[in-house]
Order: C-alpha cells, then sequence, then structure tokens
C-alpha cells in the first residue's frame, strides 16, 4: 500500500501530463456548472424568499425532492433526450463536455436555488423594510440581500459545487469517459480501480481532496474579507 | 399649520385579526407627535402604515392635502418619509458603510458621525458595537436621509443613558429645524419632553390625544 502512495506523489508531483490533464477538466467543468446554476438559481431563490404566491410550497417541496436525486437518474434523464434518436440528438450533444455540463446544472440547480431559499428566509425580517426606508431599490436591493447573507449563500455555491466535483454518474453517463476529452477525476478513478491501477487513482484522488479544501478555504477567507 | 398626514376610517389586520381600527388621526407638519400605548396596543403597525411599509385594508390617507390613491400611497409615503425599527437593522462591515447606504454626501455623512459622536468607531464593524451606538447608527442614518418625515419606534429602548441624552438632543434639534417627527415611546416622560401632541392607543384604537 505505501508504494501505491508513494507512486501516486510521484504522479502529482512531477506533473504528469494525464494527471493534470484530468484534473484541470473536472475542474473546468465543476467551476462552469457551479457557476451556470447559480446564475439560474438566484434569481428563483430570490422570488421564493421575497414573495408569496400560489404553488410556492410546491415548488420548495419539488427543489428539496430534486436535492436527493441520483446522478445516475439525471445522466439518464438527460440522455434520453440528446442521444440520437433522441428530441435533440441532432445537436450532437453526447459525449462531449456540453453534455456533462447540462447535467450538471441539472446536479446543482436544485441544491444552490434551495439553500439560497433557506439563506434568504432566515434573514432579519427588518431588513427588506429597512431598505425600503432607505429607498433602495430594483438591483442594488438584491444585492444587498445576497450581501447580507454572504456566508450562506457561499455556503449554498459550496455545496452545489461538492455535488459536482464529487459525482460519477452524469460524468460517466453523458460524457462517455472519453481519454483526453470528457475523462474526469471521479470517472478515471472508477475506471483505473477496476483495472487495478490505483496508483493514478490514488493520485487523483488526493487531488480532488486538494481541490475541496482549498476552494473551501479560499471562500471562506473571502467571506471574511468582505 | 398644514396637515402633514390625515387618517380616516384606517384599519388593518394580521391572519384575520383587526389590530389597528382609527376614525380619524392628524398628524401635524413641523410637530413631534408621540404615540404612548402597552405592548400590542398597535403602535407599530400605525408607524409602519405612517411610513408606507404596510397598506391598510380600508381607510383614507391624505398626505398634504391629497387623498393618496392605493397604488400610490406606498411610494408617496416612503419617498417623504424615513422608519427606524426598534431594533434597527445594521449591516455588516463598518459604520460608515451603514451611513452611506442611505446617505451619498461624503460631508453629510462625517457630520452625523461627529453629531451622533460615532465618529471613533467610523471604521469599527457596526455589528459589534452595543445596543445604543447601533440605534445611533440607525437614527444618523435615518437623519441623513433629509426626508420631511422622521418615524422612529421606541428610539431609547434599551439604551443606556448617556446615549438618550445624544439622541434626545438630536431629536430636539431636528424638531427644532422643522422635521415633522413621529415616535411610538413606552417612555411618558421622555414623551412630555419631547413631543408637542401625545396619542395614546389601547387595542389597536386612538383613546386620547392631548396636545
Amino acid at each position: 500500500m505505501n508504494s501505491v502512495f508513494v507512486k501516486a506523489l510521484e504522479l502529482i508531483v512531477t506533473g504528469d501530463k494525464e494527471v493534470l490533464f484530468i484534473a484541470s477538466t473536472s475542474l473546468r467543468f465543476a467551476v462552469s456548472s457551479t457557476v451556470l446554476a447559480t446564475v439560474l438559481a438566484l434569481p428563483l431563490g430570490l422570488l421564493l424568499s421575497l414573495s408569496s404566491f400560489r404553488g410556492k410550497k410546491l415548488i420548495i417541496v419539488f427543489l428539496n425532492s430534486l436535492m436527493a436525486l441520483p446522478t445516475v437518474v439525471i445522466g439518464l434523464l438527460v440522455y434520453s433526450f440528446i442521444s440520437k434518436n433522441a428530441p435533440f440528438g441532432n445537436l450532437g450533444l453526447l459525449f462531449t463536455p456540453g453534455a456533462i455540463i447540462i447535467g450538471q446544472i441539472i446536479l446543482a440547480f436544485p441544491i444552490i436555488a434551495s439553500l439560497i431559499y433557506s439563506a434568504l428566509s432566515n434573514r432579519d425580517p427588518s431588513l427588506p423594510e429597512t431598505l425600503d426606508t432607505l429607498g433602495i431599490r430594483g438591483i442594488r436591493k438584491y444585492v444587498i440581500l445576497i450581501l447580507e447573507a454572504k456566508t450562506a449563500v457561499l455556503s449554498a455555491l459550496l455545496s452545489g459545487f461538492g455535488r459536482i466535483i464529487g459525482e460519477v454518474g452524469v460524468s460517466m453517463m453523458l460524457g462517455g469517459n472519453i481519454r483526453w476529452y470528457t475523462r474526469t477525476i471521479t470517472t478515471t478513478i472508477a475506471l483505473e480501480t477496476s483495472k487495478g491501477n490505483f496508483e493514478l487513482a490514488l493520485a487523483l484522488g488526493i487531488i480532488l481532496i486538494v481541490i475541496s479544501l482549498t476552494i473551501n478555504v479560499l471562500l471562506h477567507m473571502g467571506i471574511r474579507d468582505v | 399649520m398644514y396637515n402633514s398626514v390625515i387618517f380616516r376610517n384606517i384599519t388593518f389586520s394580521y391572519t384575520g385579526e383587526c389590530v389597528l381600527d382609527i376614525d380619524t388621526l392628524t398628524i401635524e407638519e413641523h410637530r413631534v407627535t408621540a404615540i404612548t400605548g402597552p405592548n400590542g396596543s398597535g403602535k407599530t403597525t400605525l408607524l409602519k402604515i405612517l411610513s408606507g411599509l404596510l397598506l391598510p385594508d380600508h381607510g383614507e390617507i391624505i398626505f398634504k392635502g391629497t387623498i393618496l390613491l392605493n397604488g400610490k400611497r406606498r411610494k408617496i409615503l416612503m419617498e417623504n418619509s424615513t422608519f427606524v425599527h426598534q431594533t434597527p437593522y445594521i449591516f455588516s462591515g463598518s459604520v460608515k458603510r451603514n451611513l452611506t447606504m442611505g446617505i451619498k454626501s461624503e460631508h453629510t455623512c462625517k457630520e452625523l458621525l461627529e453629531i451622533f459622536d460615532l465618529e471613533k468607531y467610523r471604521n469599527s464593524r457596526a455589528s459589534g458595537l452595543s445596543g445604543g451606538e447601533k440605534q445611533k447608527i440607525a437614527l444618523a442614518r435615518a437623519a441623513g436621509m433629509e426626508r420631511d418625515i422622521l418615524i422612529l419606534d421606541e428610539p431609547l429602548a434599551h439604551i443606556d443613558s448617556e446615549s438618550k441624552l445624544i439622541i434626545e438632543n438630536v431629536l430636539k434639534e431636528m424638531a427644532a429645524k422643522g422635521k415633522t417627527l413621529i415616535i411610538a415611546t413606552h417612555d411618558h416622560t421622555f414623551a412630555s419632553r419631547i413631543a408637542d401632541k401625545i396619542i395614546h392607543m389601547d387595542n389597536g384604537k386612538i383613546v386620547r390625544s392631548v396636545q
């Protein structure tokens, strides 16, 4: 086991090209999906927390249910829309980075929207009234509402990012685990472990942990400084 | 004396229960009106309707001689007044950031920091200050808005006597400058010291009005 661990560290320290490519691919997909999912989830979280309308509870229950949706089910659903003979088959998305990002957005969207809704709903009730009385309206009002709940909002983003960076089902089913193209850390770990190639799997496992820790630390340092 | 705001047959209900029922109420311009009454008597609801934060279920609001129509009520009242909560919301960041949320001029901000004895806390984290300092920040923020009507919910609650003195003096100065002040308070001696008119409320109704 020790020699496997040493070889894994060697792959990282010597900057093995494939390891770096796989790690950067994973990071690129996860960051893109988290940003896009946030862009979609933020307005919904704001709408749910600031207004009352018919069907609001239904949307919240639906979002909460989607949070626990297995990644392979999301992969399967998207697959059924983008495979060769499916409605969007002519777009040629299957087994491309685009397909993985679509699946990952669907995976992270309910988590981010639901947690942003919770974060903004738990605010001090006098905050929106204070903004109204100070004449702060429109986009500036929403920006301040988000900034005042920044710790909880960033936690929502981190939860979404965490779910994406660690998923296998979507990347495997929609990306096809194609070498030098759609192969991510998690799909490589699954593949290399099944082949008995523990060094590469372990090296990528270590990188995955380092990425998660670094992003958490950087974001929390950022929150403190805002 | 011009009548700033007149309420006629105003009612307001929370979850079906009527918590405010006012036949008629006149708030005079450039004067200090104190609203007293026990907890749950409807003081805060009345202040929130006056500031446009809440819309009444029924009734008429006349502002400077014009009946406010439903759609424009909130906007007109909000544009002409500012409301300070009993426990004011303090934004994250420095005291200066809290003031500049409502005030654009750097000069006004500096002036208010001095008037409210907050200069030494200028760059301090506002949320870490005492209740009295927070109340002063909220009042300074509201004063800097330069609206005609200043509405305060229990401005002296939970604060030390030194801060009370500063706040009371500032309110007297604002009244002397012709601002219309509407203040809800439990403190009858404070009300009689500062107000031109005292309205006593109970069970959502005005039970007494003393000039």
